[in-house]
């Protein structure tokens, strides 16, 4: 009886300690379950490697990063990255870890409003505290971290972030999509394609061209996937541009047409909008077949996949469409191309402060200095080269001139893409998941007077010759790729006044989003529905709704926040 | 300390110290987080401290009642979570029926090579069982489309995932496949509890094998499903959330946004946390409401009721 009696009271002890233990660490969890890396951290000296992790909600990808950009990362700071995966949920994932109040080691947002937050909550650590340690940093992005201190550091005038892709000087080449498969474009002849009705009827004929792949699967005009819809159906942002207009970011509900160097901010629910003929040219697609049917249940991914395997004739952007047309399949003709419509093209104005993707580190890491490192890394121009065209040494080097010059090996992987480096993984394979490039490949490094991205370097003697595909293209439109055209017919391009936008305030996030549950819902029903009957009354009832919650107030708001953007560039443009 | 001990003497005491660990888990896990509830009175935003963030009262309550948009849809996702709820009472059955069907396959390897098959679904995650279903359902590749197809039956492949009709049925089918076996677990335990003595007695009786299960299985059977019933609508809507959520996208959204989901759709998807607490309250109220219901079932077919 004694020894039960013991043996009850030792049990309710036990329970005891445990939940006061419980309860007791709760909070000191919270604080520190964002570096799940601490134990490496412990016993961590500058040159022992360590791992940090990484939310990209740019990014696709995650787990750690191999191959030879992660080698490279790896040789230069010693840091591995471990990605979380993002995919269609990194929003959620964020506002999780927001609200558990840390955030992973290095942070790659998505808008300003995201930033905002963290900035607010005290999440993040700001640059000028660590200033020694990226000096790469300061010389080369300074526009866009004075920007991040004056607009987003709640007052506190430190830079919290800092903008990706800073765009310094204009891209005159380059491919920039919408992309069509060109040998079957010129299979059906090659009709001049103005408006979105000629491309449904282009599209048609390709299709009855070639109804199935060469494994027998099925062929669509167009497939699109809803991973990234917030406010809207995503995919009209990225046809928005090809119509004309411009759509900020995934959260705002506007269209922001410049014409003459006059901004004009709508509604993207406006008639005439360009997000509103995008639905009705994939109502129309689907009605004709064209329409991949699995667009609505497939993720990203799949659509990728597909288009690699052929089975796909148009794409908004290059995703899956240069692992379809290898150097290989363009010498024999086959491949995409990018096509002109009729519409007059919104160019994206220059960037000295960076698109929204903003790259920043988190003040609970246990390795902010390695963390610096790496952001410092990646704001050098080398590394800025080395993301976008391979290892440095390897696929390109500076030449007699100090100019930077793709090697022969760089040649010859364009021409074998199936071939692995020494760590198993192909070049395609192995870059970079981050999907934050500092720079865009046309800016300049003022040390040697080339740019980024290889498409603007000098050509060098043993570069093969253009494909057989590009030649045909080029013949076509009388310039050498689609910027070059673009830039040839100014006259059918506009170019946004500013390249900042407004951050939301939090009641217009809420609006947001209450009205994008209706936009979003409603436009993927218009887009399915079975004839122009329902389709109108989807839009109605769509139009309607968002009104009733007051998505004119969001315009509003966007309207006056938007001029004031333009008056604060001024200051930002050097 | 003289008192104390007299105190632990007796036998009300002990057995309450004995049950007071369970009691402060109770409190733990169920009461404690009720303290979330206070994040509804405040404009709360993620990461930054609670206290810091402005005090708003009963402004997320009134929204739910008279926010036009926001009755409409909290009246839908009710209809939703009571409708697939009932549903799954309805079915809840299955389980029992199964096991009870099991129990009268004699080969032995073939029935257990059944349960085992049946149980392995219970495993697998709703985000792997949406891959499953999309390999299957999918218009493009899906391989029941492709048979559709192949046959000549059909054209064009249907579009099973993306279509809001029998939502709930669909669903219905999906918990089904995945719970069966793992709930059948337990009445073929509570079968082997039946006095094989009844049997025997029936039989001598007369009794043919349907009369057996009809008036000794089923009785037997009657208290562990009343149990599991109570316990599943207790469960029911805290697990409600994850299967939907896989399986939502525009075409079936309005059938199949459960409150749980709703509740997360408005504060992690929408980014207001208050008003998503606010409307997680109406799930106690819910919950409340199936208990009683539960309750009274019980008492019209058993004439005993658990409160």
């Amino acid at each position: 009886m004694m020894r039960r009696k013991v043996l009850a009271f030792l049990l309710a002890g036990v329970m005891l300690t445990t939940l006061a233990a419980c309860s007791g660490n709760a909070p000191n969890n919270a604080n520190s379950s964002g570096s799940p890396n601490a134990g490496t951290a412990s016993t961590n000296s500058s040159k022992d490697n360590v791992e940090l992790t990484v939310l990209s909600l740019p990014g696709n990808e995650s787990g750690v990063a191999t191959g030879w950009w992660a080698e490279e990362v790896k040789k230069a700071t010693g840091v591995t990255l471990n990605f979380l995966p993002t995919g269609d949920q990194g929003e959620q994932k964020l506002q999780a870890m927001m609200a558990s109040g840390s955030l992973p080691d290095i942070v790659v947002f998505k808008d300003y409003k995201q930033v905002q937050n963290a900035v607010d909550a005290n999440m993040l650590a700001a640059y000028d505290d660590y200033k020694e340690l990226v000096p790469n940093l300061y010389a080369n992005a300074a526009t866009s971290l004075k920007y991040y201190a004056d607009n987003l550091s709640g007052g506190k005038g430190k830079s919290y972030g800092v903008g990706t892709k800073i765009k310094t000087d204009p891209e005159t080449k380059g491919d920039s999509g919408p992309f069509i498969r060109y040998d079957l474009y010129k299979k059906v002849g090659a009709p001049p394609v103005n408006t979105l009705d000629d491309l449904l009827a282009v599209l048609k004929k390709m299709q009855d061209a070639e109804p199935t792949n060469a494994d027998g699967q099925k062929v669509y005009g167009l497939s699109i996937w809803k991973d990234w819809d917030q406010s809207y159906m995503t995919m009209g942002m990225f046809a928005a541009p090809y119509m004309g207009s411009k759509i900020p970011d995934e959260k705002s509900l506007v269209e922001i047409h410049n014409v003459g160097g006059e901004s004009k901010v709508e509604s993207i629910l406006s008639d005439d909008s360009a997000y509103m003929n995008f639905l009705h040219f994939l109502y129309q697609a689907n009605q004709m077949g064209l329409l991949d049917p699995d667009s609505i249940t497939q993720r990203f991914d799949d659509a990728v996949a597909k288009t690699t395997a052929g089975r796909v004739l148009f794409a908004l952007d290059g995703w899956g469409t240069s692992d379809f047309s290898t150097v290989e399949r363009q010498n024999q003709g086959i491949g995409f191309m990018p096509l002109p419509l009729g519409y007059t093209r919104t160019r994206t104005a220059l960037q000295p402060v960076g698109v929204p993707w903003t790259m920043s580190v988190s003040a609970s890491s246990k390795n902010i200095e390695k963390a610096m490192e790496f952001v410092n890394w990646n704001y050098s121009f080398d590394a800025a080269r080395t993301t976008e065209n391979g290892p440095k040494g390897v696929t390109w080097d500076t030449d007699a001139n100090g100019k930077p010059a793709l090697t022969q090996k760089y040649f010859d992987i364009q021409q074998h893409p199936d071939d692995v480096f020494a760590d198993g993984k192909t070049y395609a394979k192995g870059a970079s998941p981050l999907n934050a490039l500092a720079f865009w490949g046309s800016s300049i490094n003022p040390e040697d007077g080339a740019a980024v991205g290889n498409v603007f370097w000098d050509k060098s003697p043993y570069a093969p010759a253009d494909t057989k595909l590009r030649l045909e293209w080029q013949a076509d439109y009388g310039a050498y790729d689609m910027n070059s055209y673009l830039t040839k017919n100014a006259d059918k391009t506009q170019t946004e006044t500013v390249a900042t936008y407004p951050t939301l305030s939090d009641d217009m996030v809420v609006l947001s989003s209450r009205i994008g549950d209706v936009v979003k819902t409603n436009s993927w029903k218009m887009v399915l529905a079975k004839n122009d009957a329902e389709y109108n009354e989807l839009k109605d009832k769509m139009i309607s709704d968002a009104d009733k919650i007051g998505i004119n107030d969001f315009v509003k708001w966007y309207t006056d926040e938007y001029k004031k953007a333009e008056d604060l560039a001024a200051e930002y443009s050097e | 300390m003289v008192g104390f001990k007299r105190l632990l003497n007796q036998q009300g005491f002990r057995l309450f110290l004995m049950s007071s660990p369970l009691l402060i888990l109770v409190f733990v896990f169920s009461y404690m987080p009720l303290y979330g509830w206070i994040y509804s009175f405040y404009d709360y935003k993620a990461g930054r401290d609670l206290f810091s963030t402005d005090f708003v009262g009963l402004k997320n309550f009134k929204m739910m009642f008279t926010d036009h948009y926001a009755v409409t849809n909290i009246l839908r996702v009710m209809k939703n979570t009571l409708g697939m709820s009932f549903l799954g009472i309805v079915t809840s059955v299955f389980p029992m029926i199964f096991a009870i069907l099991l129990s009268e396959i004699r080969n032995l390897r073939f029935r257990k090579t059944i349960q085992t098959l049946v149980t392995i679904p219970n495993f697998i995650s709703w985000v792997l069982v949406y891959s499953i279903a999309y390999a299957m359902f999918s218009t493009n590749d899906g391989l029941l489309n492709r048979i559709l197809i192949n046959n000549g039956i059909r054209d064009e492949g249907i579009n099973f995932l993306a279509s809001g009709n029998h939502v709930w049925l669909t669903m219905l089918g999906y918990g089904i496949w995945k719970g069966l076996g793992w709930g059948a677990i337990i009445y073929i335990a509570a079968l082997t509890n039946i006095d094989a003595e009844q049997y025997e007695a029936a039989r001598i009786d007369g009794a043919g094998r349907l009369k057996m299960t009809w008036h000794i299985t089923i009785p037997g059977l009657l208290p562990t499903f009343f149990v599991l019933l109570l316990l599943s609508i207790g469960n029911l809507l805290n697990n409600g959330m994850e299967q939907y959520f896989v399986f939502q996208n525009a075409m079936n959204k309005d059938s199949i946004e459960v409150l749980d989901l709703y509740v997360y759709n408005q504060g992690m998807v929408g980014y207001d946390y208050s008003f998503a607490t606010a409307v997680g309250m109406l799930k106690s109220v819910v919950s409340v409401m199936l208990l009683f219901f539960a309750n009274f079932l019980s008492k019209i077919t058993r004439g005993e009721s658990v409160m």
